[in-house]
Formats: C-alpha cells, structure tokens, sequence
C-alpha cells in the first residue's frame, strides 16, 4: 500500500481512539468522584448515604449518577458533633422570588430534584427544626451543593457543616423519614 | 492492485487492526462509565417539597379599639415566628422577643412592627407572616401600652 | 533527507532550551493611577458578599481571588463568617482587583472613571461578557453605582450600602 494510504488509515484509526478516550474524560470531576472514597459499611447507594459529602459531584448531571439535584445537602444538629438533625426544614428562595421547601431525612440529608425547583440564582436558604431558626449569612450564587463550602470541620475555607442548634440547646423531638 | 476501501485497509494492516480494536473497546468501556445509573430513580423516597412564590401579604385593615393582647394575640406569633432566633439559645439572642417586656423594649417596638410590614422581618428566605398575624402585632404595637 | 532532519530538530531544541533557560528576575507593574483604597472598604464589603463566597472568588484556583467574612480568610486561623473582615484581607482585595488588570485600571482611573466597561471585572459583573456566576450587579444597579463610582474617584457611599444585602444588615455575616 503506497506511504500516504498507510499513514493516512493510521491517522484515521488514531483519531478515532483518540475521539473516543477524550469524549466522557474528565479528569477534574473523575478525581473529585474518587476522593468521596467508598460507601460507608452497612450504608448502600441510597438516601441515607454519604451524609455531609457534597451531593452534587455525583448528582450534579455530569455523573455518575442519573438522578439529578438542584439542591442537596446535610443538617447536622450540633456544630462540633455528627448528630444528624432529621425532620428539619429547609427554605429556599431564589433570584426570581421562587420558594420550595423540604425536609431532611433520619441521616439529615435533603435534596431536591432538578424538575421540581430549577432556580434562578442568587439563592437565599434557612433551616428550621422544631423552634430552632438559622439563616444562611450569604447566598448561593453558582449551585446548590451545600456540602461543597460547607465541610466540616471550620476552617479559614469553610463555616464547617451545616448546623441548627446552639450547643447549649436540646435535641427536639421531631419525627424524619 | 485491487484498491481497498478505507476500513478494510486499515484491518488488513496488522498494527492499524490493533489499534482500531483497542480504540473500540476503550470506546465502549468509556460509554458505559459515564452512563452509569446507580439504581437511585428519581423521586424514590424523595421526602417531597413545595414550591411556591414569595409575596409580602398586603394588609390595610383597621385596629380595633380593644386592641390585640400580648398573651393570647402576640405571643403565639412571636413564639411561631420569631423567638427561634430571638430567643435564648437563638442567633439573635441580643435582640429577644420571647417575653412581655423584651417584645415592648423601645427600639424593639419601633423597629419591629415596620420589618414585619414590609416582609424584612421573618428574613428571607422564611415564610413572612400571613395579613391577619401581621395586622395583629401592627395593631399591638400601635398601642400606647400594649395590653397585656 | 534524515541528516537534514536531525540537525533541523537539534536546533529547535537548541533554541528552545535557550528561550527558556534564564534566571527571570521579574518586574513589578506600577500601576501609575491607583483607585482608592480608603475608599475600598465599602467597596469591599459588596463583593465579599456577591463574589468572594466559597463556591466562587473565595475557591482557590480562581482569578480574582478575594478574602473576607463572607468567604474565604486570609488567616488561616479565622473561620468562614467570623470575625469582620481584617484589614489584611482588605488590602488582599484590593491586590487582587487592581491587579486582575493592572494597566487597564492605570487607564480608567486616570481618566475619572470613563468607560470602565474596559475592565474585565466591569463585563463580568454587569453579565455583559459570559461569567459563570451570571449577573452580580446589573448596569444602574446600586452595586454597579457602587464600583464604578469607586473607580471615578467619587466617595458616594449610598449605593454600596445600598447593594449590601438590599440594605438589610440584619442576614450578612459579622
């Protein structure tokens, strides 16, 4: 076969790998699924997994989960501890004065699915469990993973995990799913 | 010599053939990675939530001469609404509303009544008070001295 | 045709390596005409709030990296929504918004503050050139007054305490 017939099925099979390697590779998001670690033992796939990891690097539509969220994220009861505040309430209201509210679940985990609140950005939140009321200091400008600033413990990066009790303040007794 | 087509001349060559394999399989096995579905279908055990849209309820209604009582009227409200965070253990403890005299403070009784009006106060994003509560405590607050 | 070849790609290392080989000893940029930074404070405060949240110009990584209250500290030893904004991170700011485009700056100071649309932080936040973050302040907006006013020298300080949180200081951070 003469030279530049050879070179030129090189070329289209090497562009056809290379199309294929290049088109679902992302590298960033890859390492950021794989830094989330396994699941938790005893703890599946599911609503109750992965309590304060951000929701969203699976959920997010980039994969590797189908089911997409808008919003997702964990209340935890106590600043300094893991106590999951479940049955806990959480408000949104976005950029074009849209509200949706929900609730957590026993792990403290929430999340709204993409149909049911696509919101206009800025976003303002607030969690409310029982008697107890905490609204959130800034707005939500780029999404709605709250686990993502919010990761435990505070740091100069972070206000630590989302919280709704003062230390000092009782754990209410509220049902959760 | 017989010329072959594009493909069959890249599989009659040895090296080109291996490659196209390799590229196919790596093709297929990055399919199937980004497509994943972990089983989670949407909605399943989804808790539910409500949509809605914010309005600041527009009250023009008159006080009446009796007036609102702190006890019975204002109390409930301020305890539904407002002492989760102006209250003890609240992030507004500084400023509390969950008793008679914090609720009738000077600066709390001016400042109180036109937040509420106009929405500022449950901030956003929390639910503002219905027309009736905000006439309520509006009324309340227009006393005099607010009974108690 | 080999020969040709070999000596060809020797030069281009040659040159190559010669290019990039040297100690840089690097050049600070003067920026002749600064905007105020007492006048920043204000300035500041607004896009903490806005921009320099955690998901945004407070992640490292990001250009325009800003420091405050509302989002990332400078210190390592403060925390997110703490104690106010130190005047250190004050001064990071303004590092980082004079520097973004420091010459271009140089120009619109130097000239009142006309047609600050030449500076990609004015673009961004008017939504006028794509910016992951959308429209912060809209053209006319009291935010928008606030920076451009900032930049023309002027220390009209309604309008940036107006964008602040609408106003309401009761939600923001410290």
């Amino acid at each position: 076969m003469p030279l530049a017939r050879r070179l030129a099925s090189s070329a289209g099979v090497g562009f056809l790998a290379l199309v294929s390697l290049v088109a679902c590779a992302d590298p960033v998001h890859d390492a950021a699924v794989d830094a989330l670690g396994p699941e938790a033992p005893g703890v599946p796939a599911g609503p109750d997994h992965r309590p304060g990891q951000p929701c969203l690097t699976c959920h997010g539509g980039q994969g590797p989960s189908s089911f997409e969220m808008a919003f997702g994220g964990t209340v935890f009861a106590y600043l300094a501890a893991n106590q999951p505040a479940g049955g806990a309430t959480i408000h949104l209201l976005d950029g074009a004065q849209h509200t949706f509210a929900t609730q957590t679940n026993c792990a403290g985990n929430f999340w709204v699915p993409k149909p049911a609140f696509d919101p206009t950005y800025p976003v303002q939140a607030a969690v409310q469990w029982a008697s107890a009321t905490e609204v959130m200091r800034t707005e939500m400008r780029l999404n709605g993973d709250c686990n993502y600033c919010h990761v435990q413990p505070e740091t100069a990066a972070s206000p630590g995990h989302t919280w709704i009790l003062a230390p000092s303040t009782p754990v209410p007794e509220v049902s959760c799913r | 010599m017989k010329r072959a087509p594009f493909v069959g001349s890249a599989v009659g060559h040895p090296v080109a053939a291996l490659a196209l394999a390799l590229a196919l399989l790596a093709s297929g096995a990055t399919v199937v990675a980004c497509s994943s579905n972990d089983g989670v279908g949407q909605g399943r055990d989804y808790l539910g939530g409500e949509a809605g849209v914010a309005t600041c309820p527009v009250v023009n209604g008159k006080c009446s001469s009796s007036g609102p009582s702190y006890a019975a009227d204002v109390a409930p409200i301020l305890a539904a609404h407002c002492t989760g965070c102006h209250g003890p253990g609240g992030e507004n403890a500084d400023v509390p509303l969950n008793t008679y005299d914090a609720a009738t403070a000077p600066k709390v009784k001016i400042i109180s009544a036109s937040l509420v009006s106009v929405c500022k106060m449950p901030p956003p994003p929390l639910p503002s008070l219905s027309a009736d509560d905000i006439a309520t405590l509006r009324c309340w607050y227009a006393q005099l001295h607010p009974a108690k | 045709m080999i020969r040709h070849l070999f000596w060809g790609s020797l030069a281009v290392v040659l040159v190559g390596v010669t290019a990039c080989s040297g100690k840089y000893e690097g050049a600070s940029v003067a920026v002749a005409d600064e905007p105020s930074l007492d006048a920043f404070d204000v300035v500041a405060k607004n896009l903490d709030y806005s921009c320099g949240n955690l998901a945004c110009h407070g992640a490292v990584g990001r250009n325009l990296l800003l420091y405050g209250v509302e989002g990332r500290r400078l210190a390592p030893t403060d925390v997110a929504c703490g104690r106010t904004t130190t005047p250190d991170e004050l001064l990071a700011d303004y590092r980082s918004v004079v520097g973004l485009e420091p010459e271009i700056m140089s120009e619109v100071v130097a000239s009142g503050g006309k047609d600050p649309d030449r500076l990609t932080l004015i673009r961004k936040m008017n939504g006028t050139e794509s910016h992951k973050g959308g429209t912060v302040f809209a053209i006319g907006s009291d935010g928008d007054l606030c920076v451009r006013s900032w930049l023309a020298g002027s220390d009209d300080t309604p309008p940036c305490n107006n964008a602040f949180n609408n106003g309401d200081p009761f939600v923001a951070c410290p």
